[in-house]
């Protein structure tokens, strides 16, 4: 018999390993090879759709505020929110990454929500996120 | 007066690998199979009139001796371990920084040895067994790029040059 490997793992027990893993972690897991991909997607832990919801965080410290994305994934399978990340971006009015992240979020999934944009001092931003569904 | 106590040795099971040994262990330990558990409940092999020498062995045909001999070494372990409520583990945040420190140092194996320990856990419905494999199994995972983590577990990257740009665009937000 072929020695075990990770790959020749029945697909219940890679969707085990890897649903404690983060969303960015799966989705790294699942550019190793074909079979990982498959056996990712397959499963109900593979994300399809996206929600964000959209903040602000005031940091009295410093004085300054940072943009907070909560990414609330969901599968098609279960529409029960599974995961949360939080991407911090600091300066958000300055910084690409917010819309290269944003940019590739829609790529990346079927569809994406925006749930809730209670910052009340970023209308420009939130209306430009908009724009981009 | 001193009444003489009546010794009770612990009721013992016998569980036979799919490479023929047989092994003894004590009731109480092999509870945590859930797949055993039923088995020795259908069977009526809680039976205190029965012996151990006169007792069925419980046939395991898709573990060896030397994966059963760990599980059982991991159950002895484990006996005090309070019951699992599987609703509560479901409801829980997943992380894979709770693994015990015995457990760590258990499962610091080759992977050939840890992945059948894991197909041993599921088949036995082991499932704290379980869940530290892959727990295990996860942490080596975690952190490290598809090229490191092909290296680490020898996955032959199958992708055609143009699959493998398509989904690295579609991970693009998620590295660095």
């Amino acid at each position: 018999q072929p020695p075990l490997t990770l790959e020749s793992l029945p697909n219940e027990i890679i969707f085990r390993i890897v649903s404690s893993l983060s969303i960015g972690s799966r989705m790294i897991v699942r550019q190793c090879s074909k079979t990982m991909r498959d056996a990712i997607e397959k499963s109900d832990i593979f994300p399809s759709h996206v929600r964000l919801l959209i903040g602000q965080d005031l940091n009295e410290h410093t004085d300054t505020s940072n943009l907070l994305v909560d990414v609330l994934f969901t599968s098609d399978s279960d529409s029960e929110l599974r995961q949360v990340s939080i991407l911090e971006v600091d300066n958000y009015y300055d910084d690409a990454s917010l819309k290269r992240f944003l940019a590739v979020l829609k790529h990346s999934f079927r569809r994406v929500y925006i749930d809730n944009l209670f910052i009340s001092n970023c209308f420009e931003l939130c209306t430009t996120i908009r724009a981009m569904y | 007066f001193l009444f003489p106590i009546k010794m009770t040795s612990p009721r013992m099971i016998k569980l036979t690998s799919n490479d023929d040994k047989t092994f003894e262990v004590e009731r109480d330990v092999i509870k945590q199979s859930v797949t055993v558990n039923t088995l020795i409940t259908d069977l009526n092999m809680d039976d205190e009139d029965v012996s151990v020498e006169n007792q069925m062995a419980i046939p395991l045909p898709n573990v060896d001796a030397a994966t059963l001999e760990m599980v059982i070494t991991w159950c002895k372990q484990h006996r005090e371990d309070p019951p699992r409520n599987e609703e509560e583990e479901e409801k829980k945040e997943k992380r894979t920084d709770d693994i015990p420190e015995w457990d760590k140092t258990f499962l610091d194996v080759e992977q050939s040895v840890l992945f059948a320990l894991i197909l041993a856990a599921n088949y036995m419905d082991i499932k704290g067994l379980l869940d530290n494999c892959c727990k295990t199994v996860a942490n080596m995972i975690k952190g490290k790029t598809p090229d490191e983590i092909r290296k680490h577990f020898n996955i032959k990257n199958d992708f055609t040059p143009e699959e493998e740009e398509q989904i690295r665009k579609e991970n693009a937000w998620c590295e660095d």
